[in-house]
């Protein structure tokens, strides 16, 4: 069976049509099985850390704390959010280039891209956090201890980041060399 | 815009069918590719500038989409999960089947390579298409030729 004449089977296979009203649908992101996803999952993390840095000063004192403290912590949860937008947007938009190979690279460049500001953020959030509940409080060798302890949270965050983002990259870059050749 | 978009979209839909067969297993994830590649074909829409033909500009889109997109880990291979259009010909099935079944084994970049191919694209379409030389077109079909042969002589 030559290659060629299968050619015909190819050209000539499909699936049951959709409808165009099915297809309509699907221009819009809320039906973007993906996008619906980190959607709801972007809702949530917005009311949450909405709520937080609404009610942050006066729930844990903010009154109490130094301004470059306050404006520290506000600022750092302005950026975590900004970061989740943008991480939409990133998914949002997977085509960028002229060629498959090329979006392919563009695609994976924005990814790793991405996953270094990821942890960044992260990082800057948890260190905006400690420093924001630590600033009144008066170290004793006990609570220095506690407070290294919690530091440790930061190696293991940026080792699971830096984990899930390497992956993610790798696949486009998997992607590109097999269509690269 | 949209309706023009929406009426080429049902034209050529039998195209986006084709890769999400190729790239996917399972009905579910098919259906979660289509969707994926119709959405990213209308927001690049406005780049569409008709300096190729409109088949070719959905397949770089189409392929672009399959390959960067998330893929759940599947195991399940669902074989009868999509029926494609079927001729009342038996043997037109099984062909179309085990066509499918030998693209599938391939690797990524020669599936998009071999797609373009069966639809009859010219080496320097393809070449365009997937932003490699025309040389490595020639060489790479006929390495994934005679790799498909292997498999359908089986």
């Amino acid at each position: 069976m030559e290659l060629d004449d299968l050619k015909h089977a190819y050209q000539h296979a499909g699936a049951e049509p959709k409808n165009t009203e099915a297809i309509r649908n699907m221009l819009n992101a809320g039906s973007h099985p993906v996008l619906r996803r980190i959607r709801i999952q972007l809702i949530i993390e917005i009311s949450l850390w909405s709520v937080f840095l609404i009610a942050f000063y006066n729930i844990f004192d903010g009154h109490q704390k130094p301004v470059a403290v306050n404006a520290l912590l506000a600022l750092t949860v302005v950026l975590v959010l900004i970061h989740s937008i943008l991480g939409y947007k990133l998914t949002a938009h997977q085509v960028e280039g002229t060629s498959l190979t090329e979006s392919l690279m563009n695609y994976g460049k924005r990814i790793s891209r991405y996953g270094r500001v990821a942890i960044i953020t992260r990082v800057a959030a948890i260190l905006s956090l400690m420093i924001y509940f630590t600033s009144t409080i008066e170290f004793t060798t006990q609570k220095m201890l506690m407070l290294g302890g919690m530091l440790l949270i930061i190696p293991v965050q940026v080792f699971m980041l830096r984990k899930i983002w390497n992956k993610r990259a790798d696949s486009i870059r998997a992607a590109y060399e097999s269509v690269a050749g | 815009m949209k309706d023009e978009f929406l009426e080429r979209i049902s034209a050529n839909q039998a195209l986006i069918h084709k890769v999400c067969r190729i790239y996917r297993n399972t009905r579910e994830d098919r259906e979660d590719l289509f969707q994926e590649i119709v959405y990213q074909l209308w927001k690049s829409y406005a780049q569409f500038r008709g300096e190729a033909k409109f088949s070719t500009w959905m397949y770089r889109i189409s392929l672009n989409t399959a390959l960067a997109s998330f893929r759940k880990p599947t195991f399940i291979y669902d074989r009868n999960a999509t029926v494609p259009d079927r001729s009342d010909h038996p043997e037109g099935d099984d062909r179309e089947e085990r066509l499918f079944d030998a693209i599938k084994m391939l690797e990524d970049g020669d599936k998009a390579l071999i797609a373009l191919y069966l639809e009859d694209m010219s080496y320097t379409e393809m070449a365009d298409i997937l932003g490699i030389t025309e040389n490595n077109v020639g060489v790479r079909i006929n390495r994934i030729k005679k790799k498909i042969k292997q498999y359908l002589t089986r």
